[in-house]
């Protein structure tokens, strides 16, 4: 059932998205993509497309741009950037799919897990290479 | 002497990419006649591209399985004199279903290699992680493989789950040894997105990589700004930034392998 027409709503996100994209504090994004990437924004960003969505738990909004590398800005409500990330396809690791919060070595029992799977895996490998 | 070298591993995300790029690119920095063939589809947008000298004209990988176009057309020059690339090209994500009847098509791929075979000194092979008919053929071309550890503490997979999936791995080529004689070999592990040493999950994770040590090359690929840029713009980290410690390390690495790989074809093997 719809209460609004879905055209109503295309033109709503779309003018959001196009306020917030107007309004986006380059030297922040150059020195994040600095940061990020190592690469240096010049004038050369070319827009792709925005969307409204989820990062971290928050509403956000992802913006994607294309300069060397194609890369999404994730803006959160209070408009700050969330997340720099490569779009997928070109091989990096979303950052929200990285584990910050893991624990940061292996413990006993994990090493003890990839010892034995190390074990196995050489005398494998003895095998086909002698 | 002539090495197809696959890049492998069941893994996701584990730096198959970044390896076979980088040590394709190091390869031909040493001046080594090589040909990297990208077989990962999620990459062909990137590293298939962006170090060709002219825009992309290769109908790629698929059409020359189907035989719609001829291996030694499609390959095409890079900015690195030594180094050609066969694309992954269109219509790849079929190339799977090609594979599946093993009868007919088992040694499809290293006969068609086999074509053009001597005019390069290595030949790499960057295999996807979910293609197993694709990545089956490719062992049964390869001579080598090699396999690649994401060694980023961050990484979702963890190592006793990378080595678990590797034993798949190797298992397969066992079965593969058995089945078909295939003659290939494991030619190393190397470790990627290496952080700095000293770290206390470097050092867990080296004591639970003990016994592969005869196994592991001493290089690591390091999760440097260098590299992660370099692969970001989609160009070989020696081509990006060839004084970065990465561009060294991928270096080092081609070095080390290609020692590894003559000795083996002369003595023991590793």
């Amino acid at each position: 059932m719809n209460i609004i027409a879905p055209k109503i709503m295309r033109i709503a996100e779309t003018g959001y998205i196009d306020v917030i994209r107007d309004h986006i504090n380059w030297e922040a994004v150059k020195t994040a993509v600095k940061h990020h990437f190592d690469i240096d924004v010049h004038e050369n960003v070319r827009y792709i497309h925005g969307a409204l969505t989820v990062c971290q738990g928050e509403a956000a909004v992802r913006l994607d741009f294309d300069l060397e590398i194609k890369f999404s800005l994730f803006i959160n409500g209070d408009g700050k950037l969330l997340q720099i990330t490569a779009l997928e396809g070109r091989g990096l690791i979303p950052e929200d799919s990285l584990s910050p919060d893991s624990e940061p070595c292996l413990n006993a029992e994990a090493v003890a897990a990839a010892s034995a799977e190390a074990v196995e895996l050489a005398e494998m490998i003895n095998e086909i290479n002698n | 002497m002539r090495y197809t070298i696959a890049v492998t591993t069941p893994v996701r995300q584990a730096g198959k990419t970044v390896t076979a790029v980088n040590l394709a690119a190091s390869l031909a920095i040493c001046e080594k006649k090589t040909l990297l063939i990208d077989c990962d589809p999620n990459e062909q947008a990137s590293y298939g591209t962006s170090l060709l000298t002219a825009p992309l004209k290769s109908s790629g990988f698929y059409a020359v399985m189907t035989d719609r176009a001829r291996l030694s057309q499609e390959i095409l020059a890079s900015t690195l004199p030594f180094l050609k690339i066969l694309p992954a090209g269109t219509d790849f994500s079929k190339a799977d279903f090609l594979f599946e009847d093993m009868d007919g098509h088992a040694f499809q791929m290293r006969d068609r290699l086999r074509t053009i075979a001597a005019d390069y000194d290595y030949i790499i092979i960057d295999t996807p992680a979910n293609m197993p008919n694709l990545s089956r053929s490719i062992l049964l071309a390869a001579d080598w493989a090699l396999i690649p550890v994401n060694m980023d503490v961050r990484f979702p997979v963890r190592l006793p789950v990378q080595l678990s999936e590797i034993k798949k791995l190797v298992a397969q080529i066992l079965l593969l040894r058995d089945q078909f004689q295939s003659g290939l070999k494991v030619a190393g592990i190397v470790l990627n997105k290496c952080g700095e040493t000293g770290e206390a999950w470097e050092k867990s994770a080296k004591d639970a990589l003990s016994p592969l040590d005869d196994f592991i090359l001493s290089t690591r690929i390091p999760d440097s700004k260098a590299v992660r840029s370099a692969f970001a713009v989609g160009k070989p980290v020696g081509v990006h930034d060839v004084m970065s410690f990465g561009a060294m390390a991928c270096l080092d690495l081609a070095a080390e392998l290609t020692g590894r790989l003559k000795r083996a074809s002369t003595g023991p093997v590793l």
